[in-house]
């Protein structure tokens, strides 16, 4: 055993955020409340080089390279996933900037969480061994949990952070419990040779079978798939909404890694076990998700019902379990990230100290106090909603076509029919925005560096709703 | 540049420079709207004038690869069937925007509203890949949804959603359909011609599927029997130049699709021909007598829009020579008789704020232009020789004939409905006894007096000399009912 | 039956029984005591099963620090026991119903028809002086290095969310700092003022 085969130079970016995290962490205790915002660039600065380390990354070396003795993979898939995972989380820090101030929440802790969490995703994302990938998991719900209680003296916080708890306790469990039955039947943790031990064995082993279900199970819970979605609308609404807007973008990104991982890589030779209750667990979150969104009055809540759709079709592409699905279900995930994180950073924006801006009636008249962030939230909720000429529509597209190549034509029809009830609850939004005159007129007053990325979020949509194909080829690309 | 893209660009020009202009100053910004619509127009006659009608290929093409990912283009053509569904579409938008001088709030929304409206329809005319196809469609929904739910009537906020949520309810349909297409297209394309290749050589009950999809989406546009649930009260809602497209591009759109869509499914519509052609005859009886039950003008417009739109389905439904000839006359003279009878209605409901025909009377001498406009429009909605309407119907009576012969007798019943509720309505609008409140009505301004007349002598003149549009669009249909004459 | 079996079957028992007393016992304090009879218990099979180090670190850690701590919380915390457990009876048939599905599920695959001697051989038995501890040692800093430093980076955050979620800074409360008070000078605390002395009264 030599240095060497660790291959540790792979793992830079993560060794780097890694460092880094630690720095924050050690320089935040040094700096006074006048000077957090050390803390905040320190942050972003990390984000920014771990940006252009995994660029580096995948540039220079695309192959698939295994290290730390089989537990780390690096590869294609995982460079891009990593890269949108940072990014996002960026983005996220931009927007939680003013909203912290102003609830008198701004500490150094919140960006250290959140830098450990994009460490846990990476984690997940690069994982090619049940341990790294139970590890990365727990290290970023960890981040999270303390990230939902973050605002102490907010009863709706700490409720919200109690119940994501246990229930993420009780998801880590079944995933845990999944993982012992097929380390059992396999003998291995490792992704690749247990996918090897499944094929050799077969699909028919009943203690495969149920060791996959527990795991379904658990990954399930974490994505929010019903029937195990009840935390997400009320860890969104309680949660402080920029820790929302964590939660609901780039985790999902890293969700999709750990179905990837377990399912795809892993457990490829149960596919057809797997691919029926994905189906059940799909259709199930599209009606659910669309209908109660509908009875929300709470835009938070209605995001929440909303991401819990849109899992559904994530997991439509998954299930289709060919490298057409796979990479339309990674497009989906990537723009669903990008919407999420727009939608919440209009709440954000509109939000103020004393006022949270998360009812719908908040959004009333939002044309006339700002008629361009009603054109972003505009294009948001279109492209949530999968109107052409946005992302949404091609990442619906891309995944319907991917469940109709496989002859599940039903699968697309139900797909269908419920985001036509979905496309009902965006346009209330519009009509709110549009139609319906302020209930208060206060101007929108948000710093500068906010203001940009919210629009650059915004326009991003519709850019790639127009050239999709730069994005597309990249999640394609991944695949083959 | 391609004649196509500018004529796509030149209203999207002219929304984006309003965008830019102050909103004090609503002149300016109608006046351009005005230019930029003219200048679609000047373009579109530009392409008539270089259409050569002898060939039933496509013209200005044109072809660049968007997302060779999914396989999506971004490709245009005209031939004769869409050729005159783009004169229709930007010589009504010029009048409908000519009739909006009533918009007094919001008309920096309003015009760019209009014009990006007016893009999203001419990319549907002329796309020549389904993809592109299915973007413009869509993006026809967003202006509609706000300016009927912006400047309309009082049930605006119903009326937009239904609207929205009824066409693309539809549409998805026909997205799957296009998609099942697409995976059973070897090129691996969205564009019109590969997978029209690929799709003839599908076995009739998968045909028969993927048509039922595009049907049930253009039937919502078209509106069919069951499916125009939307349709009465977005008409009614919409502000009056809105109704103008609506009824006079809008829905043609859904019969555009419908002939596309089955010159790819040959097998699925003659499969489906009885059940098409009972379709067609019951919007037609069924759409009439609605019309003659109003008694609000414009929902009795609409209302025959639905019966005028059975014609249309019929002469598809005959596949036939004639029959399509029909079928796609009746698209341009229903666009140009409804374009005229809701502008005149939506004129003559600014002037008196009421709707219901009940309380006109003896309009004829206060407002003798009215008169004769209306009149004449009325006469043409009904198919009076001498008018495009009355050419069109008799094709698809012809074509209807010679494929199930003394059954479209129901056809001449629904002109004769026709008739009865148009007469009617002639009747109380410009005879009967002098009321008061009437007798102070302006009549018709010069511009709009320039507008009803270009709609009147366009209707007229096919309807006295139909053989250059007859010639326009002959090459294409033709074509298009040789596939199905093989295999009939 | 082997003498082996006799040990296992006996601290399965144990275990089973104190396993049910933890959540049975009314008093917390028995609850948890039980919980150690529980640990005691596991790492009794865990050395039939030749993890030594495991099993003393099970007792160590767990017994001797954790359950001890756990201790001290229930006797210090003043916990309402009767309104505690007013769910529990609503909650019982659910529990059953779920603790039934594992129960069948587990009698379903933990059996010698999945795991028996025929379909996995019986490990080998290790040298009498076969040192547990050094192997574990090995494979956590070699093989297992990765997954080892992010558990460590697991319990940083988990230091770093308690301190965050608890650590108030109350500005009413008093508190000393020794640093200061060491550092203090005479003349910080000391003013020596020179005054005229007192003139004897006439």
């Amino acid at each position: 055993m030599t240095l060497e085969l660790l291959n540790y130079a792979v793992a830079w970016p993560e060794i780097f955020l890694l460092t880094m995290a630690c720095v924050v962490l050690v320089a935040d205790v040094y700096l006074d409340d006048e000077n957090r915002n050390a803390t905040y660039l320190l942050s972003q600065l990390t984000l920014l080089v771990t940006l252009v380390l995994i660029a580096v990354k995948a540039t220079s070396a695309s192959e698939t390279v295994i290290a730390f003795n089989g537990t780390f993979v690096s590869d294609a898939l995982g460079d891009v996933l990593k890269f949108f995972i940072v990014l996002i989380i960026a983005i996220v820090f931009v927007y939680s900037r003013d909203y912290l101030k102003d609830r008198n929440i701004f500490k150094g802790e919140f960006y250290v969480l959140g830098l450990f969490g994009v460490l846990g995703m990476m984690v997940m994302v690069s994982a090619n061994h049940f341990l790294s990938l139970y590890l990365g998991l727990e290290l970023l719900s960890l981040s999270l949990y303390a990230m939902v209680a973050f605002d102490r003296d907010n009863p709706n916080a700490s409720e919200a952070a109690m119940k994501y708890f246990v229930l993420g306790a009780i998801a880590s469990g079944m995933l845990l419990y999944g993982m012992s039955m097929i380390y059992g039947m396999t003998g291995s943790l490792n992704i690749a040779e247990v996918a090897t031990a499944i094929n050799q064995m077969g699909d028919t082993n009943i203690v495969l079978i149920f060791g996959l279900v527990f795991m379904v199970i658990g990954l399930a819970f974490k994505l929010g798939a019903v029937p195990f979605h009840m935390w997400i609308p009320d860890v969104y609404h309680g949660a402080p909404t920029t820790v929302t807007s964590y939660i609901a973008s780039a985790p999902k990104i890293a969700g999709f890694a750990m179905v990837m991982r377990l399912l795809a890589e892993g457990m490829g030779g149960l596919q057809a076990d797997w691919q029926g209750m994905l189906v059940i667990l799909a259709v199930l979150s599209m009606a659910i998700g669309n209908v109660i969104a509908i009875a929300q009055t709470n835009l938070k809540r209605m995001l929440a019902y909303s991401t819990i759709s849109h899992v559904g079709f994530i997991l439509l592409g998954i299930l289709a379990a060919n490298n057409d699905g796979y990479s339309a279900a990674m497009f989906y995930t990537l723009t669903y990230a990008l919407m999420s994180v727009g939608g919440f950073g209009m709440i954000i924006l509109l939000a103020r100290a004393g006022l949270e801006a998360e009812n719908l009636d908040d959004f009333k008249g939002l044309n006339q106090r700002s008629p361009w962030y009603a054109f972003m939230m505009l294009i948001l909720m279109f492209s949530m909603a999968g109107v052409p000429p946005t992302v949404g529509f091609w990442a619906k597209l891309a995944v319907l076509k991917a469940v109709i190549d496989i002859d599940m034509l039903w699968l697309a029809l139900v797909a269908v029919f419920f985001s036509i009830i979905g496309v009902y609850y965006y346009l209330r939004v519009v009509k709110l925005m549009y139609f319906d005159d302020p209930v208060d007129e206060t101007p929108i007053e948000k710093s500068r560096d906010m203001q940009i990325a919210l629009s650059a979020n915004g326009l991003a949509i519709l850019v790639l709703g127009l050239y999709p194909a730069a994005l597309m080829s990249l999640c394609v690309s991944v695949f083959s | 540049m391609h004649d196509l893209t500018l004529l796509l660009l030149l209203p999207l020009i002219g929304a984006a420079i309003i965008t830019v202009l102050p909103s004090d100053q609503p002149k300016l910004i109608r006046n351009l709207a005005i230019l930029a619509a003219l200048a679609a127009l000047i373009q579109s006659w530009y392409l008539l004038y270089a259409f050569d009608s002898s060939t039933a290929l496509l013209q200005f093409s044109e072809q660049t690869a968007w997302n060779t990912r999914l396989g999506t283009s971004y490709a245009m053509g005209v031939d004769g069937i869409s050729l005159p569904m783009i004169l229709l579409a930007t010589l009504l938008c010029v009048i409908a925007i000519m009739a909006s001088s009533s918009i007094k709030q919001g008309i920096k929304a309003y015009y760019f509203l209009i014009l990006l409206l007016e893009t999203a329809m001419l990319g549907v005319f002329m796309a020549q890949d389904w993809t592109l196809f299915y973007l413009f469609w869509e993006l026809t929904l967003i202006p509609l949804f706000f300016l009927i739910d912006r400047w309309g009537g009082k049930r605006r906020h119903t009326a937009a959603l239904n609207f929205v949520l009824y066409t693309m309810g539809g549409s998805v349909f026909m997205l799957l359909s296009i998609l099942a297409l697409f995976d059973s297209t070897p090129e691996h394309s969205f564009a019109m011609a590969d997978m029209l290749a690929s799709a003839r050589s599908l076995s009739p009950d998968t045909q028969f599927w993927i048509f039922l999809g595009f049907l049930i989406g253009f039937g919502v546009k078209m509106p069919i029997f069951p499916i125009h649930g939307w349709l009465p009260l977005a008409h009614v809602e919409a502000p009056s130049p809105v109704s103008i497209l609506l009824s006079g591009i809008l829905l043609k759109m859904g019969s555009y699709g419908l002939i596309r869509a089955s010159s790819m499914l040959p097998e699925a519509v003659i499969a489906l021909q009885p059940m098409l052609a009972t379709l067609a005859l019951f919007s037609l009886i069924y759409g009439g007598l609605l019309a003659w039950r109003q008694s609000d003008l414009k929902s009795m417009i609409a209302y025959s829009s639905v019966s005028h739109m059975g014609v249309v389905l019929l002469g598809i439904a005959a596949l036939n020579i004639t029959g399509l000839t029909g079928a796609v006359l009746q698209m341009v003279a229903h666009g140009l008789v409804a374009g005229a009878m809701f502008l005149l209605i939506g004129l003559l409901y600014e002037r008196t704020h009421t709707r219901d025909v009940n309380h006109y009377s003896s309009l004829v001498r206060v407002t003798p232009r009215f008169a004769f406009f209306t009149t004449l429009a009325f006469i043409a909605a009904v198919g009076m020789p001498g008018t495009a309407g009355f050419v069109a119907e008799l094709h698809a009576l012809i074509g209807g004939f010679e494929r199930w012969g003394w059954i479209m007798i129901i056809l001449s019943l629904g002109v004769l409905i026709s008739s009865a509720y148009a007469i009617r309505t002639v009747g109380r609008l410009f005879t009967g006894p002098v009321k008061k409140e009437m007798q102070s009505i302006k009549d018709l301004r010069n511009h709009e007096m320039l507008a009803a007349s270009f709609l009147t002598i366009g209707f007229v003149s096919i309807g006295f000399f139909p053989a250059p549009v007859l010639e326009l669009m002959s090459a294409s249909i033709s074509e298009l009912s040789a596939v199905f004459a093989g295999r009939l | 039956m082997s003498f082996t079996e006799g040990v296992f079957y006996a601290f399965s028992a144990i275990m089973i029984m104190a396993a049910l007393g933890v959540i049975t016992a009314r008093n917390p304090v028995h609850s948890a005591l039980s919980l150690v009879l529980t640990f005691f218990a596991t790492s009794a099979i865990w050395m039939l099963l030749e993890a030594e180090f495991l099993a003393i670190t099970l007792v160590l850690v767990y017994v001797g620090a954790v359950m001890v701590l756990f201790l001290f919380v229930v006797m210090m915390l003043d916990i309402n026991i009767t309104r505690m457990r007013e769910g529990f009876m609503r909650y019982v048939p659910f529990g059953i119903v779920i603790a039934l599905i594992l129960v069948v599920q587990m009698v379903m695959i933990v059996g010698p028809e999945n795991f028996g001697l025929e379909q996995f051989a019986e490990p080998a038995r290790h040298v009498a002086d076969h040192s547990n501890t050094k192997e574990l040692g090995r494979v956590l800093y070699t093989d297992y290095v990765y997954p080892f430093e992010i558990a460590a980076v697991i319990l940083l955050v988990a230091i770093v969310a308690a301190i965050s979620l608890t650590m108030r800074r109350r500005p009413e409360t008093k508190y000393q700092t020794p640093g200061k008070q060491v550092m203090v000078k005479k003349e910080d605390r000391l003013r020596v003022v020179s005054m005229k002395a007192e003139e004897k009264e006439k």
